[in-house]
């Protein structure tokens, strides 16, 4: 009987892309945590190596078990004098001695050209050295046709007709670059964006952008530049400092901090302050897909502009409808009774905790709802369901997500609790129960929360505690009846690299 | 006086027998086919002069592994490999000592792989020769057979996987 050693389907993919060298710097970090415990892996991986170094010897031109006998010349250096002592029982045979005398010079002329041919493909080497690998790419339409894994070298540009890419660079800067527009990249540190928009979220060394209107030096910070107009260009901060110079002979520099922008545009270089805005941007295609409900449009544009808990959310205030969130394959159908709102708004944060989608109090209602978005439901208090996982996944080669929930009781005091929310694999009419989410009955965000004050119900932070891969997945809460609630605030799908 | 089959190898002997045991342990490592000979001849120059740290009678592949391991690391460093191609000192002691129990095993199954590819369609066979023998990157075949990148990388995920199962089953091993 055969011992079963075939590891998880991601794990096989990962293997397959270390034999092909096409492993990511996640790649060989998850390997690097999943050797150490879990023996089927390690032995897999082990197998594989060994199969794929079997085909080598098999299928190419590398070193075989026969070209062993070549150590005998190597060992004949050592201390000791092994020579004597062959390791294969080759011998070098004498009587070819004239045969490489008449090789001699042709060898010479063919090692010369190959010299000459490594110190040019070495000096190709150092000055376009790897500086960024692409992470993640969403509909974009690259001149390169650049695909995760895939580096980009010094002195290369990256032009996108359409589309956002991530890269990342071995330090821990990572940049998002949104199409059209074209970025050249001098190096890890030095970046010349013509046009298009970047956001840049820097845990590594301080980069400097050039734009049409000057330069931008980090200073330890995430911000956004907005250059889709050749005549104005926009940066965005949201954490640290940005310092915007014109550039050049001029000695015109102006800083700012979290939640501000500058913007220059016109004959004048000086940049106008304003408050920053992260709807211009794609923060990061890799970041988690965060979708919440909002009172109306004025609170729709007030979460999409800012970063709620670092996160860049999809708002909607409608109590039925489906929504696709920003570049990702990944969309939203939802049905409930109402969109409720309770509580200030203090803070960003509190603003996506105080508006929430409330449950039917009847089965029938519910059914009748979710139909109309073309959901089916047998009987629940409020359906949201997430399609295209499995897409957003691959986009951004990760191999499972997990879920967090933000919610609001909608009521004060001791006077309410939540209901669980049931997690399906697929629609809850035909597929799996996944879990359900469990509520506590108390740890619940403090009073003294910013967003705390009169009116403001319990509200729940949760997380699901197991990572997922269903490609679709839906959320039912059961009918709404006093004192228990089913209210949702937020969902957010986080992947796990 | 003892019969030969008995008599503990000497250094020698042991050295001389692992010698493909090593040479498949480096290239699994990760160290490029072009320069397993290389290290190789390191390991073997660092265990011959240090001959003399090894009890014998004791498990010469384990020792003989962790100087592969060693020296591995140490081409890694002297090449300045980038990160994506390194793993962590942690798992290749685990793949070193994987290899050490499972070597015999895994070697014997291999023998099998010269009849395994013979059962393969001459489109498969054809695709393993342009990525091992001629050395097309995956991305590269991609353009030159006209088709995308992931159709292909599956494509021989699917040979290498159907390799794995032919040389785990073939009765002839």
């Amino acid at each position: 009987m055969l011992e079963k050693t075939q590891p998880d389907r991601e794990f096989v993919e990962l293997v397959q892309r270390v034999l092909n060298q096409e492993a990511s710097l996640d790649d060989i970090a998850h390997l690097n945590t999943r050797l150490p415990i879990d023996p089927i892996a390690l032995q897999y991986f082990v197998e594989m190596r060994m199969l794929h170094g079997a085909l080598e010897n098999e299928l190419g031109s590398v070193i075989s078990t026969e070209d062993l006998s070549s150590l005998e010349d190597r060992l004949i250096e050592f201390p000791g004098n092994y020579r004597s002592t062959t390791l294969s029982g080759l011998h070098m045979d004498n009587a070819s001695e004239p045969l490489k005398q008449r090789l001699r010079f042709p060898l010479s002329i063919a090692a010369a050209l190959i010299i000459l041919s490594l110190i040019f493909i070495a000096t190709d080497r150092i000055l376009h050295r790897p500086a960024f690998e692409v992470v993640a790419c969403y509909g974009s339409d690259s001149s390169s046709r650049l695909a995760n894994g895939e580096w980009i070298r010094q002195g290369d540009t990256l032009k996108l007709a359409s589309g956002v890419i991530e890269v990342r660079s071995p330090d821990g800067n990572s940049l998002t670059f949104q199409g059209p527009g074209d970025v050249k990249i001098l190096n890890q540190r030095h970046l010349v964006l013509n046009s298009g928009r970047l956001w840049a979220d820097l845990k590594g060394d301080p980069i400097l952008i050039k734009v049409p209107r000057g330069e931008i030096t980090d200073l330890g910070t995430t911000f956004g530049i907005d250059q889709s107009s050749p005549s104005t260009t926009r940066v965005d901060i949201f954490d640290g400092e940005v310092r915007f110079s014109e550039g050049g002979d001029s000695h015109l520099a102006v800083q700012a901090i979290k939640g501000e922008s500058l913007t220059s545009t016109g004959a004048t270089w000086t940049p106008e302050k304003g408050e920053a805005d992260a709807s211009l941007y794609t923060v990061g295609l890799r970041s988690p897909l965060a979708f919440t409900f909002a009172a109306d449009q004025n609170e729709v544009e007030r979460i999409e502009s800012g970063l709620a808990f670092g996160l860049q959310w999809n708002a909607t205030f409608t109590m039925a409808g489906s929504m696709k969130s920003k570049e990702s394959p990944v969309e939203m159908t939802w049905a409930g009774a109402r969109i409720y709102s309770t509580g200030a708004s203090h803070s960003l944060e509190a603003t996506i905790l105080h508006t929430h989608l409330c449950g039917f109090t009847s089965p029938l209602e519910t059914q009748q709802a979710a139909r109309k978005v073309g959901l089916k439901n047998n009987g629940n208090g409020l359906i949201i369901q997430f399609t295209n996982i499995d897409k957003w996944l691959e986009q951004i080669g990760a191999p499972s997500y997990t879920l967090e929930l933000y919610r609001n009781s909608g009521l004060q005091g001791g006077s309410s609790f939540f209901y669980p929310v049931s997690l399906f694999n697929g629609h809850p009419a035909t597929s799996t129960l996944l879990g359900k989410l469990d509520s506590p009955k108390d740890n619940y965000l403090p009073a003294d929360h910013p967003d705390g004050d009169v009116g403001a119900g319990y509200r729940l932070i949760q997380q699901f505690d197991q990572n997922l891969t269903a490609n679709t997945l839906t959320l039912t809460t059961p009918v709404r009846k006093l004192p228990y609630r089913g209210n949702i605030s937020g969902v957010v799908l986080r992947p796990v690299f | 006086m003892l019969d030969p089959k008995q008599r503990p190898l000497d250094f020698r002997e042991l050295l001389t027998q692992e010698q493909e045991f090593l040479r498949v342990l480096i290239r699994t490592i990760g160290v490029p086919a072009s320069d397993v000979l290389d290290v190789l001849q390191d390991a073997n120059l660092y265990l011959i002069e240090n001959q003399e740290k090894y009890i014998l009678e004791t498990n010469f592949r384990a020792w003989a592994a962790q100087v592969v391991r060693y020296r591995s690391l140490n081409y890694f460093r002297s090449k300045k490999r980038r990160p994506m191609v390194n793993l962590s000192e942690e798992a290749l002691d685990l793949i070193a000592g994987e290899m050490a129990i499972r070597f015999e095993d895994n070697n014997t199954r291999l023998q099998g792989l010269s009849y395994c590819l013979t059962k393969l369609s001459d489109d498969q066979r054809k695709l393993l020769e342009d990525v091992y023998r001629h050395g097309h990157s995956i991305k590269n075949l991609a353009r030159l057979r006209k088709c995308s990148h992931a159709a292909l990388r599956k494509a021989i995920s699917r040979i290498r996987q159907a390799l794995k199962i032919c040389i785990e089953t073939n009765p002839e091993i």
